[in-house]
């Protein structure tokens, strides 16, 4: 029995690699996605060693509890310069440091910014033992203003050597700086792929607002002292707000943190890989039930000679249980292809993370092998138990094709699956039902528009068939009636690629939705004519700026707003602006209802009326806002806006936002002057590399530009989903040619070319794309719409549908069913016609 | 020596060889067979199994290819074409029905007669269409598929599918080998009418002595070699050579 299934096994091998590749693809991206994470867990972990080396203990202001840090979030309060003297002095300390750390952009000998993931400044450490990290050094460190040490990869990025001049972005102004000497850091040519700016004390104080303070002290015991008996030691002389802590407990809690953090990344990933899996699990089952149909004759055989319905069934899943263990090792080879993929995928999204070598988390590998398993096995459990109902008579019957006619049954449970999804969806979305109700909303949908598949597929294939019928020969018709006959083979194979492009289409109507409220919002309430926003949100601009921008002629009024990533009421990553209460509505119209914009003047805030509504605010409310690592202030609502305009929902007056962030860096300067200023904004900006000219429009694709590359960011990681359905695709065609053989034959012999034979292949490849890609469509657009209207409405409720996108995702599933065509339409085209006849 | 222009035959083979496999293995299909094959007339190619009949027709219609020798359709060498040619040649000239799955599935009968027209990008001659529609008795069963009709009708179906491109030459297959006699004879006479009312020339191969007593002639072949042949045959007579070819191997 078991020899029979290795024989069929071996017979069928390019197909069944093809299968097994459906199900490889998918374990190897969750394989991948852990891959990742271990190897960037890895990586920062061993930074943050690296970066302790020589230090024994840290002194810094104390972070507030559940700190989150975001784009543009502030990063702890510095300290005095006093304490490092007062430490000093303490018995058991060897040398104490004060370094300055913030952020600056090192430019390419063409202006623009060297790329970097990160940009880090520094302090250049005065004693010995906190200059280890600093390896590979060549030159000198840097010993007054004007002087600057860089990372050896910036060095090479950007072709400077010791001696060179280079231009700094600070605050987003280009300084000039001499290279006095390049470093390496640890073992690696720079901090994992950051660039360093690397100041003496002095000049990084003053570039960066830190006279007469420091970022950390870091200390080094006398010999013979612990590093605890150290912390103890200097803990006590502190003064409050400020704490020590050992290096080793500094580097833990910051690697415990960006876990936390890249553990959201992983679960996204795994996301996208379940949707891969999924496809392939339907690729499965549709190569396994039409093997299994071709073979009835050969299992009926088996079944007479006396094979019991348990081996036929055992058989079956063993062939599954094959193709399963190839997928899952080859997964597990290619999740570390695909862990650098990812690196590379998400650093074009711009979104760069350091990655320094692949750790292989063993255990959480063999997990996705063991899913890519158990998936193929489920998804062969319905061929396999088809297959032992095969009648042991068949073996000496023609084979009756089965014709798959109407079925109320199915009609029915189609429509309740799909209504119950549906409204779990809506549930979930607009009633605020949890979030699994809605995610399994949406796989319930899928299924009950999967079980109606084999009742739209006549029809659709129909329509689509229509405009390739006048193709010359009756290919497009022949094609259109293959197509039909089979409505449930064409539709589970078109349901893979539906899946994929359903998600596809959904983000994007949400993508748009989100982005036409964006833009309407600033269009609507804005009168501010230009925007100069910074191109690096942690760097900002120097408030300087808003001054140079004001004193050009033709410019009318100037403002600068400061953006941070703040923790507000709980919810993380929200933004907050700080305004100049006395200018703001020179240049939008707040419109605001009840309260005073003057309320900004006494440290209280104004949110928008969205949020107001959703958090039940009311003016006088008191409001937990975390601001980084800075602190958390309890402010509170002076007012209620109506128009979000250029800003965010929560505004601050720039003295509290200083207060509160340590930060003086604007995010966006506004703007007012005539259209003809522009020539002059543009040429003041050219020794502000950091800062960049908008208008409305820009501004407003430049807010939603986050929002688009997660659109790329998701399409790229589905269009995996979508080559495993490609793969099911080419894995139909393949079988149907197989068992097409006499008629292709009998169409070579009446005169068919090789050519249009092909044609025909193809064309039956691209209907069913079509299919696939009009069904994802209509499902997502209804999903998308939903989302967008759920996520939007609390603000201005928008829905837009991109029908460009709509047609060129049509237009690729097309292509892609051209593509998906080749192999099969040249097997097809290539068959000897005698054989073909004479073929049982 | 006959020259291969002469208008009055509608195929011929000239010296045609083929073997299978090589050393000890090979068997030779066709040996030096030649066989002309008169415009207007209906053939019929015996033997017992093995002895070449099906190589010859698939080598006589451009389907096969040969070692050795020379085939004609019409003035048409076809032992030369290439296989773009050769498709050309068969949509153009050639017509064919087979034993079985002789017809497309997911056409109607309509359509399957119509086939070989569309392929070629030809109109189909109306008046035409309707006289062999009216020969092979399907009027009322053109718009059904093949899964509709009996076995018979899809076989007339397929008969008139090789009329209706009035072709040179049409090669039959053991046209009624899954057929019961009754829709067998039906087969046969629609044949033999072609041949008799429209002048269709048709070479049929077959086992059947009552079937190859339908043609003008019977050709024998033995062991890859014509063995003899029979001018206007009943059953009996072909039996009866049947079955000395029978001894004589």
């Amino acid at each position: 029995m078991f020899r029979a299934m290795l024989q069929s096994l071996l017979a069928h091998r390019v197909r069944l690699a093809m299968t097994a590749l459906a199900v490889a693809l998918g374990t190897g991206f969750m394989c991948g996605s852990f891959v990742f994470t271990a190897s960037l867990t890895h990586s920062l972990d061993s930074l943050f060693g690296q970066a302790s080396a020589g230090t024994d203990v840290e002194v810094r202001h104390v972070v507030p509890a559940g700190a989150v840090q975001g784009a543009g979030s502030a990063a702890a309060r510095p300290i005095p310069a006093s304490i490092a003297t007062a430490i000093r002095a303490l018995p058991g300390v060897a040398a104490a440091d004060g370094t300055v750390s913030d952020r600056a952009v090192l430019l390419a000998r063409t202006g623009k910014p060297l790329p970097a993931p990160f940009v880090a400044a520094l302090s250049w450490p005065a004693d010995a033992p906190f200059q280890v990290p600093f390896t590979q050094r060549t030159g000198q460190p840097p010993s007054g203003p004007g002087q600057i040490m860089i990372d050896r990869d910036s060095a090479r990025a950007g072709h400077y050597t010791v001696g060179d001049r280079i231009e700094v972005a600070i605050g987003g102004q280009a300084r000039r700086f001499t290279i006095t000497g390049i470093t390496g850091y640890g073992s690696a040519g720079s901090i994992a792929g950051g660039s360093l700016a690397i100041f003496d004390l002095r000049t990084a104080q003053q570039l960066f607002g830190r006279v007469g303070y420091f970022d950390t002290i870091q200390v080094k015991a006398a010999s013979g002292i612990s590093a605890q008996q150290l912390r103890d030691q200097v803990a006590r002389g502190l003064p409050p707000g400020v704490e020590a802590v050992t290096a080793a407990n500094a580097s833990a809690s910051e690697a415990r943190q960006l876990n936390s953090q890249l553990g959201i990344l992983t679960s996204f990933f795994v996301a996208f890989a379940g949707v891969a899996l999924f496809v392939g699990a339907f690729v499965i089952w549709n190569t396994f039930s039409i093997m299994i149909g071709q073979r009835a004759r050969e299992l009926a055989l088996l079944r007479a000679l006396g094979a019991g319905r348990g081996q036929v069934f055992g058989s079956v899943l063993a062939e599954a249980a094959v193709v399963g263990a190839v997928a899952a090792i080859a997964g597990a080879g290619l999740g570390i292809l695909v862990a650098k993929g990812l690196a590379a995928l998400l650093s074009g999204f711009g979104l760069s993370l350091p990655v320094t070598g692949l750790v292989v988390p063993a255990t959480q590998v063999a997990i996705a092998c063991a899913i890519g398993l158990v998936v193929t096995l489920i998804a062969g459990l319905a061929p396999a138990y088809r297959a032992s109902r095969v009648a042991p008579v068949q073996a000496l019957r023609d084979a009756v094709p089965s014709s798959a006619g109407f079925s109320a049954a199915r009609l029915v449970s189609g429509l309740v699956l799909t209504g119950a999804g549906v409204a779990m969806l809506l549930a979930g979305l607009l009633f605020g039902a949890a979030v699994a109700v809605t995610a399994a909303g949406a796989a319930v949908s899928f299924i009950g528009v999967t079980v109606l598949g084999p009742l739209l597929a006549r029809p659709l294939a129909y329509l689509v068939g229509l405009p390739l019928i006048r193709l010359p020969a009756r290919v497009g018709a022949l094609a259109r009636g293959n197509t039909m006959r089979n409505p449930k083979r064409t539709s589970a194979t078109a349901a893979a690629l539906m899946i994929g492009l359903a998600v596809i289409t959904a983000a994007s109507v949400l993508v748009s939705s989100a982005r036409a409220m964006i833009g309407g919002q600033i269009s609507a309430a804005s009168k501010t004519s230009f925007f100069v926003q910074a191109t690096n949100a942690d760097v900002g601009l120097t408030p300087a700026l808003a001054t140079v921008l004001a004193s050009q002629p033709g410019v009318q009024e100037v403002t600068g707003v400061g953006t941070t990533d703040a923790t507000v009421a709980g919810a993380t990553h929200q933004s907050v602006d700080g305004v100049d209460p006395s200018r703001i509505s020179m240049f939008t119209d707040l419109g605001l209802g009840p309260g005073r914009l003057a309320s900004l003047n006494s440290g209280q805030m104004l949110v928008s009326q969205a949020e107001a509504a959703a958090h039940r605010w009311r003016i006088g409310d008191l409001v937990p806002v975390g601001f980084g690592s800075y602190r958390v202030s309890r402010l509170r609502i002076g007012g209620i806006f109506a128009n979000v305009g250029p800003l965010t929902g929560y505004l601050v007056g720039q003295a509290t936002f200083t207060a509160d962030t340590g930060r003086t860096a604007d995010t966006v300067d506004l703007v007012k002057a005539p259209a003809a200023a522009r020539g002059t904004l543009a040429r003041v900006l050219g020794s502000y590399p950091g800062a960049q000219l908008l208008d409305q429009a820009g501004y407003a694709k430049s807010r939603g530009s986050t929002l688009g590359s997660l659109l790329n960011l998701i399409t790229a990681l589905l269009v995996l989903a979508v080559i495993v359905a490609l793969l099911g695709i080419v894995n139909t065609l393949a079988l149907s040619i197989v068992e097409r053989t006499r008629e292709l034959g009998l169409l070579r012999a009446v005169g068919m070319g090789r050519a249009q034979l092909a044609q025909m292949i193809t064309a039956e490849s691209v209907i069913i794309t079509v299919i696939g890609a009009v069904l994802g469509i209509v499902m997502g657009l209804g999903l998308g719409s939903a989302l967008a209207y759920a996520v939007t409405r609390g603000q201005q409720a928008t829905v837009v549908i991109p029908g460009g996108q709509m047609v060129t995702f049509v237009a690729a599933a097309a292509l892609a069913g051209v593509l998906a065509s080749v192999t099969p339409a040249r097997r097809a085209s290539r068959l000897n016609v005698l054989d073909a006849i004479a073929a049982e | 020596m006959m020259t291969a222009t002469t208008t009055a035959l509608a195929a011929r083979a000239e010296n045609l060889t083929k073997a299978y496999g090589t050393g000890q293995v090979k068997v030779t299909a066709l040996d030096q067979v030649t066989l002309d094959i008169p415009a207007g007339s209906f053939t019929a190619v015996m033997g017992p199994s093995g002895s070449g009949k099906s190589t010859l027709m698939h080598c006589m219609a451009g389907l096969d290819s040969v070692d050795s020798g020379r085939a004609w359709i019409g003035d048409q060498e076809i032992t030369t074409l290439r296989d773009r040619q050769l498709t050309k040649v068969r949509r153009d000239r050639v017509g064919f029905v087979f034993q079985a799955y002789n017809l497309l599935p997911v056409l109607t009968a309509a359509d399957n007669i119509t086939l070989p027209l569309d392929i070629a990008g030809r109109t189909a001659d109306r008046e035409w269409l309707d006289t062999i529609i009216e020969t092979v008795g399907l009027k009322d069963r053109l718009h059904h598929r093949p899964s509709e009709l009996s076995g018979g009708q899809q076989q007339r179906v397929a008969i008139a599918r090789a009329l209706a491109g009035r072709p040179a030459i049409i090669f039959a297959d053991e046209p009624t080998g899954n057929l019961d006699s009754k829709a067998g004879t039906e087969v046969l006479d629609l044949l033999r009418r072609s041949v008799r009312e429209f002048g269709q020339t048709i070479v049929m191969v077959t086992h059947d002595p009552v079937a190859a007593s339908y043609a003008d002639r019977v050709v024998f072949l033995a062991d890859g070699q014509v063995a003899g042949g029979l001018e206007q045959p009943t059953p009996q007579s072909v039996l009866d050579r049947m079955t000395t070819l029978g001894s004589e191997s």
